[in-house]
């Protein structure tokens, strides 16, 4: 049970800090799309989806839906919540690193 | 048994860290990410050369012409030229990249860019009134206002970019010192600036960000 939890624990981590590659990401870039992101962030579609559905479902990201062509294209973009998380998360890590 | 973590509501969406050693390590992942989204740019490096081959057409046909509005006016077509031409590989390259054209980036490229392409504007007006003051010595003005430019474009984007910017202002600094008569004229340097520059900007971008 111990070396499970343990797996966890390091899955748990990994997850986050793609969670928070694509809002780095999004909040330089304003915009991006699946493809782009997966590239900026080295991940595969199944993880990548996973963590834009997270992110979606606690608003911070919207997802736009359109057709370019008869290509279908999905662009993600920071809410303006998502935004101030991000920020008031970095504003936390700063702090911490120079307090720590 | 291994299963994968719920992510339901009540973890945080960021995880929180514990060691400062944890922090520096997330701002690692937080500056990489951001580095590698404005760096996978829309830059097009083949904008570039083609840019630079029709600065080129632009010095041999100037070279024929003497009258110094004429001069101006034939410029003026090809930067628009330049213009459509750089619009059109940079969405060609947006599509390649995933990105899209108009991205808030590209808007704040477009911003960055503007004051120095309308300077450059006034000091064509003014050209176009006083032919004779500047004489072929607008092209120094029109170097060091495009290097204001591209070193703001610089601030948001690649490396590449503010050393192109530096390039021109070193060009246009050079344009203006050069004595009249000298072989190494305004219309000569025009060629290796607006020409030459591009087109080793063009290549180098291409090869290190793809085409």
């Amino acid at each position: 049970m111990a070396a499970v939890r343990k797996l966890d624990a390091l899955d748990d981590v990994i997850h986050q800090k793609v969670r928070l590659g694509v809002m780095s990401s999004l909040m330089a870039s304003g915009e991006a799309d699946f493809n782009f992101l997966k590239a900026a962030l080295g991940v595969s579609d199944g993880n990548l989806s996973t963590h834009l559905t997270v992110l979606e479902e606690h608003g911070y990201i919207t997802v736009s839906k359109q057709f370019v062509g008869k290509k279908p294209r999905t662009t993600y973009s920071p809410t303006p919540l998502g935004r101030k998380a991000f920020e008031s998360y970095v504003e936390a890590l700063e702090s911490f690193v120079r307090n720590g | 048994m291994f299963r994968p973590q719920p992510d339901n509501d009540q973890r945080p969406v960021f995880r929180v860290v514990t060691s400062a050693g944890e922090a520096e390590e997330h701002l690692r992942v937080i500056r990489q990410a951001m580095e590698r989204s404005t760096k996978h740019s829309t830059l097009s490096g083949l904008s570039g050369i083609v840019v630079g081959l029709l600065a080129l057409i632009g010095c041999l046909i100037t070279e024929r012409v003497y009258n110094l509005v004429l001069d101006a006016a034939t410029w003026t077509v090809v930067m628009l030229l330049c213009f459509v031409t750089d619009f059109v590989f940079t969405k060609r390259r947006a599509r390649r990249v995933g990105k899209h054209p108009r991205s808030p980036l590209a808007k704040h490229l477009a911003r960055a860019a503007a004051p120095g392409f309308l300077a450059g504007a006034a000091f064509t007006l003014f050209h176009l009134l006083h032919p004779q003051a500047l004489g072929t010595y607008l092209y120094a003005a029109w170097m060091l206002c495009y290097a204001g430019s591209l070193l703001s474009v610089g601030m948001f984007s690649v490396r590449e970019v503010s050393v192109l910017g530096w390039a021109f202002l070193a060009a246009g600094a050079v344009t203006l010192l050069i004595p009249p008569g000298y072989p190494l004229g305004p219309r000569l340097m025009m060629a290796v600036a607006f020409g030459g520059f591009h087109i080793v900007y063009g290549a180098y971008m291409g090869r290190r960000y793809g085409w």
